[in-house]
């Protein structure tokens, strides 16, 4: 039984990593459209070191000297070339100004707006990215890039309309993008319009089946619609079987619903793997307090309550709660 | 080996954006004691006050704050603000969406609030003729019809300053549009607005962030928002500018004490913005949103952990409140 939800588990993670690959190769291709098109010898060598990964020879060869050499169209593809080994080669900050010289010498590129706004964007300097995803979309109203970054920058921001209708905007150019439909229905769920993130996740999950984060994304929607079983069940059925998130949602989650038994044998469960677990002695906690056992309950919260390294809230909560039950008394 | 370099970047630029629900001991419980918080009626939960200062343009900050705070379903039991936390306040309270606010302030310019125009601003210069703020009253009447503070919805009180006594004038009944009218009547600009044998001015001289108005109508947790003016950093090039700083500073003196009375404070970062500034006022509330969209999590936190004590008196065995769930 176990060797079986192991291979399926496999084949799910086979499967979700040749989407990604796929999804990935298939967004890069613009760009590769671009760098590949007619050119002239210097470059078609470039683009060959490129593609055989010798990216320290590609930037060797573009050094400013190199490229005082190039003209027009091969001066654009140079510095795609640069920039791109200077990524490929983990340096971020050369990439970055190689990138920005270009958006400089060619505002109108897109592919150079794309890159740029993205690298910006993905090292946490969203406020420079902003702009660029901005142009992006003023130069292409439709470019799913562009309303992806403006997506996600407003969605950090807090900013959930403008996101919602981004992320809109973004699936029009990227239907089949799981991963999207999973960052929406997130997005949707914070909004509290619960029903439309489950569709969305439920998109996500057709697209990417057995993805762990819109499997628990959506567990999170149905509970919060109140469909416990569901809730529970999405979870159970999903690559993240098993897991201690999973056991301290199926024990909380369960106590909230009022179902003390099956909440007891979670919480044990839970327990036996993790003794101190904060969440799963929270749990305990209130079931015992439920039951009258006051003194058992305070013992719990105490213990709870030392955890604060690795939950602070729930510590918090925990201390002042075994507090005002010692008051009680 | 071929493009695994790219390959490898662009997985690790994917891995970035990859947003994961959060399952941490931490999130999950605040989610949990949420929903039993705010599936509560009032008398079984502590009562919320929200505060919102004045601050002119800066105010509309408050906006932004509130949009987030109504998308995440925060309990207010109890409104009460200052000069354009009163404008924005009352507007809340009497039940007007939090889109609709937002866009009434988005049009924000000085005309709205007053009888401004070239010829009597020249007036007000040469021969120190006052404005009227009869618009501000106009613009609150055409939201929220003659209400009376009785019949909003949610309580609400506003603050005006009596200009003949110094005396801080808190207004909890009568009619809410002549009341946030003088709330927001800037001294050295408009006339006082006579009422009840007060003669009234803007607030935010005597209370800028009127917690105890909240605490009267019953608040037992307040969250303020703060917008008030960075006046370190701002250098006055006019005579009106220079009044305006001076209550800035009084302001901010003021408020140093009445800010250790809330239990939780959201500042967005609008010091830098000018009180005639007007069109920055989208700035303003942009900058609500974030400001109040970082400090949500610990905002909820802090309420919950406040309100422990009456959830906690429905966890014993005589009580059901696991049964009370859908």
């Amino acid at each position: 039984m176990s060797s079986a939800r192991d291979a399926r588990s496999r084949a799910f993670s086979l499967r979700a990593g040749a989407t990604v690959l796929l999804a990935l190769l298939a967004a890069a291709t613009p760009t590769w459209g671009r760098l590949w098109g007619p050119r002239s010898e210097t470059i078609k060598t470039l683009q060959k070191q490129f593609g055989e990964g010798r990216f320290d020879s590609v930037i060797a060869a573009l050094d400013p000297n190199g490229l005082l050499k190039l003209r027009g169209d091969d001066l654009r593809r140079g510095y795609g070339l640069l920039a791109a080994s200077y990524e490929s080669t983990g340096r971020l900050d050369k990439s970055l100004s190689n990138y920005q010289l270009a958006v400089q010498l060619f505002p109108s590129d897109r592919d150079f707006l794309e890159q740029l706004a993205k690298l910006l964007h993905h090292s946490g300097l969203d406020e420079r990215a902003q702009p660029l995803y901005e142009n992006l979309v003023r130069l292409d109203p439709k470019n799913p890039l562009g309303h992806l970054g403006l997506a996600q920058i407003d969605h950090a921001l807090g900013f959930l309309d403008r996101s919602a209708d981004h992320y809109e905007k973004a699936l029009q150019g990227f239907p089949e993008r799981g991963d999207i439909w999973q960052e929406y229905g997130e997005e949707l769920a914070e909004a509290r319009d619960y029903r439309t993130a489950e569709l969305a996740l439920r998109r996500a999950l057709d697209l990417n089946p057995g993805d762990a984060a819109s499997s628990m994304g959506l567990a999170l929607i149905l509970r919060a619609l109140g469909r416990i079983d569901e809730a529970l069940a999405e979870l159970e059925a999903s690559s993240c079987a098993g897991r201690l998130e999973v056991m301290r949602a199926r024990a909380l989650w369960l106590m909230e619903a009022g179902r003390g038994s099956q909440a007891e044998a979670s919480v044990k469960i839970l327990l036996q793997a993790a003794p101190n677990d904060p969440l799963g002695l929270y749990v305990r906690a209130r079931l015992e307090l439920k039951a009258g056992r006051r003194v058992q309950a305070q013992a719990f919260l105490r213990q709870a309550a030392t955890r604060g390294d690795m939950a602070p809230f729930t510590a918090k909560v925990c201390a002042a709660l075994a507090t005002l039950i010692g008051g009680a008394r | 080996m071929k493009f695994v370099g790219l390959v490898l970047a662009l997985l690790l630029a994917a891995q970035a954006g990859w947003a994961a629900p959060d399952y941490s001991p931490d999130a999950l419980l605040r989610a949990h004691l949420w929903r039993d918080l705010t599936s509560r009626p009032r008398s079984r939960r502590p009562r919320v006050g929200l505060v919102l200062s004045a601050g002119s343009t800066r105010g509309t900050a408050h906006v932004g704050v509130l949009q987030v705070l109504d998308q995440a379903g925060f309990p207010i039991d109890a409104v009460s603000g200052t000069s354009m936390g009163a404008i924005i306040g009352s507007m809340y309270a009497a039940g007007r969406p939090v889109k609709r606010i937002l866009e009434i302030m988005s049009g924000l310019n000085l005309s709205m609030g007053s009888n401004i125009n070239s010829f009597r601003l020249v007036q007000l210069m040469i021969a120190d003729k006052l404005l009227s703020s009869e618009n501000t009253e106009k613009l609150i009447r055409g939201e929220i019809g003659g209400l009376r503070f009785d019949q909003l919805p949610i309580p609400f009180a506003c603050v005006a300053m009596d200009i003949y006594t110094g005396e801080s004038v808190l207004f909890r009944d009568g009619d809410v549009a002549l009341a946030v009218r003088a709330s927001m009547n800037l001294p050295g600009v408009f006339t006082p607005v006579a009422y009840r044998q007060r003669y009234l001015v803007d607030g935010g001289v005597v209370d800028y962030i009127p917690i105890d108005a909240a605490r009267l109508l019953g608040a037992q947790w307040v969250l303020a928002s703060i917008t008030e003016s960075d006046y370190r950093n701002a250098r006055p090039k006019s005579v009106l500018e220079t009044f305006e700083q001076v209550i800035d500073i009084r302001g901010a003196f003021l408020s140093r004490e009445q800010r250790k009375q809330a239990q939780f404070i959201i500042t967005p970062q609008v010091g830098d913005i000018g009180v005639y500034e007007t069109e920055r006022a989208s700035e303003a509330m942009a900058k609500g949103v974030i400001a109040a969209y970082q400090a949500l999590r610990p905002a909820m936190e802090s309420l919950l952990l406040f309100s422990l004590e009456p959830m906690a008196r429905d966890w014993g065995p005589d009580a059901s409140a696991q049964e009370r769930r859908p």
